[in-house]
């Protein structure tokens, strides 16, 4: 065994680490000061206006669009679907049918956007990226898991499987409760995140881009994403290992030829605390919010 | 009148004059601090101010129900809170080129500011701002639960974690060079 070559250095203890924080942070710099803090303040107090007016903007927009969507989609899902309620058993196994509401089929050059936009990766994602609007939990307020469905065998899928949201896009498991597990870095070392593997299902029908976001919902949380196969950025072979905080896929993802009716795309999620989270999924025409509870290991 | 009644009565009045002056004088006296608080959490002067920014305007809009004395608390909660569901910014743990501060290529102490931003990037931000605010804002472990939104033993265990991972990166080597022991 070859014996190390220089002294190992002493522990980092608490005194150390607030003796190294307090050395390195600088004063402002100058160009952080203009306007000096009174500018500061009053730069507050607008941001705090344009704050107030989009609360009370929202309210009447979110109140007006519930039942536009409402109207619009409540009376065919019944019709054509039935969606299991949270926790109930799954139904029987479906054929997918186009999902009320989901933009047009075609490939993605075919598509509307694509027609007047260029299409390439960042350009797409550029084009159906909308402001972030995740759901907050009031204090011991329960977590509003999406509901789980039933999907024939389909897109790498041996069996007919499970998989969690209303579409167009799901997470396949078999219910809302996501059990997982220490990450672990490259090197070994657990890293303080929590992860599971998961596979993006999405409905046939739509083939455009997809934009993924998300982050705790019933406290301060955070979730990143594994950048995968078919995921905007990836080039890697084996997975880039790293926690990205966004997640995008340009093209239709791995599909089968021939009669499947979802295409599916394989990652992970990370998050660094068990808790309530919520996904914001972005497409051309449609925003949807997957939401489910990550469970300690 | 006490102060709470006061600012409040005056906002109710729709005179903010009390309560802007109340805000203003907190700013100028207690920004720079909260300032280079943002800079620990987000490495980075741009998202810092901007992070800031958003904890005073949110601040704002309860000035009148904050009890006195209980300001800075306040803003540190929601400056923390903000951060942590902050992640519309391109958060990368790296200090952009042009946002290096003008100091001499050797100076031990940009050295070693390279090396804390680097290590603590590494950490979930939730064990980020538990560090921060135990290590470097000194607050005790019931005021850093507080801020937090979180119990004492959470954050007994995330501080206990975020050492952890500091101890395992490179940041050990780096503090204790030129420390005489």
């Amino acid at each position: 065994m070859t014996p190390p070559t220089g002294p190992t250095p002493p522990p980092l203890t608490e005194q150390d680490l607030r003796r190294s924080l307090h050395q390195t942070v600088p004063d402002v710099p100058a160009s952080r000061r203009r306007g000096g803090t009174t500018g500061l303040a009053e730069r507050a107090r607008e941001r705090a206006g344009r704050i107030r007016r989009r609360r009370r903007g929202a309210l009447g927009v979110v109140s007006t669009a519930a039942l536009v969507v409402a109207v619009a989609v409540g009376v065919p899902t019944l019709l054509s679907d039935r969606i299991p309620g949270v926790g109930g058993p799954a139904g029987p196994a479906v054929s997918i049918a186009p999902s009320a509401g989901a933009p047009s089929a075609g490939t993605p050059e075919e598509h509307g956007w694509c027609r007047e936009n260029p299409c390439t990766p960042a350009e797409v994602v550029a084009g159906i990226r909308k402001p972030l609007d995740l759901p907050t939990l009031a204090p011991g307020e329960a977590c509003p898991v999406s509901p789980t469905r039933r999907f024939a065998a389909a897109a790498g899928f041996t069996g007919a499987f499970d998989a969690v949201g209303s579409g167009p896009v799901y997470f396949a498991s078999s219910s809302a409760d996501v059990h997982m597990t220490p990450a672990k870095d490259r090197a070994g070392p657990e890293s303080g995140w929590l992860e599971q593997k998961v596979i993006w299902v999405v409905d046939r029908s739509y083939v455009g881009g997809l934009l993924l976001r998300g982050s705790r919902i019933d406290g301060p949380g955070e979730l990143r994403f594994l950048h995968y196969l078919g995921a905007v950025g990836y080039t890697d072979g084996a997975g880039d290992g790293k926690r990205h905080p966004e997640l995008a896929y340009a093209r239709g993802g791995l599909s089968r030829a021939g009669a499947d009716s979802v295409s599916s795309y394989p990652s992970a999620i990370f998050v660094d605390e068990p808790g309530c989270y919520a996904v914001q999924v972005d497409g051309v025409g449609f925003s949807e919010t997957l939401v489910f509870r990550a469970l300690a290991p | 009148m006490d102060e709470p009644q006061r600012v409040a009565a005056a906002d109710r009045s729709g005179d903010r004059s009390d309560a802007v002056v109340d805000f203003d004088g907190f700013v100028v006296t207690r920004s720079p601090a909260l300032m280079r608080t943002a800079w620990l959490l987000t490495g980075d002067w741009q998202l810092a101010e901007d992070l800031l920014q958003t904890a005073l305007a949110k601040a704002y809009l309860a000035w009148h129900r904050i009890g006195p004395g209980r300001e800075e608390a306040y803003v540190r909660r929601v400056l923390v809170t903000t951060y942590s569901t902050w992640w519309r910014r391109r958060w990368r743990g790296e200090l952009p080129t042009e946002h290096l501060p003008e100091t001499a290529v050797d100076d031990p102490d940009t050295e070693l500011r390279s090396v804390v931003l680097a290590a603590l990037a590494e950490l979930p931000r939730r064990q980020r701002a538990t560090v921060v605010l135990r290590y470097y804002c000194d607050l005790s472990e019931a005021e850093t639960a507080e801020t937090l939104g979180c119990t004492v033993g959470t954050v007994k265990s995330q501080a206990a974690k975020g050492l952890a991972r500091l101890r395992s990166s490179g940041l050990a080597a780096a503090v204790n060079e030129g420390t005489p022991r």
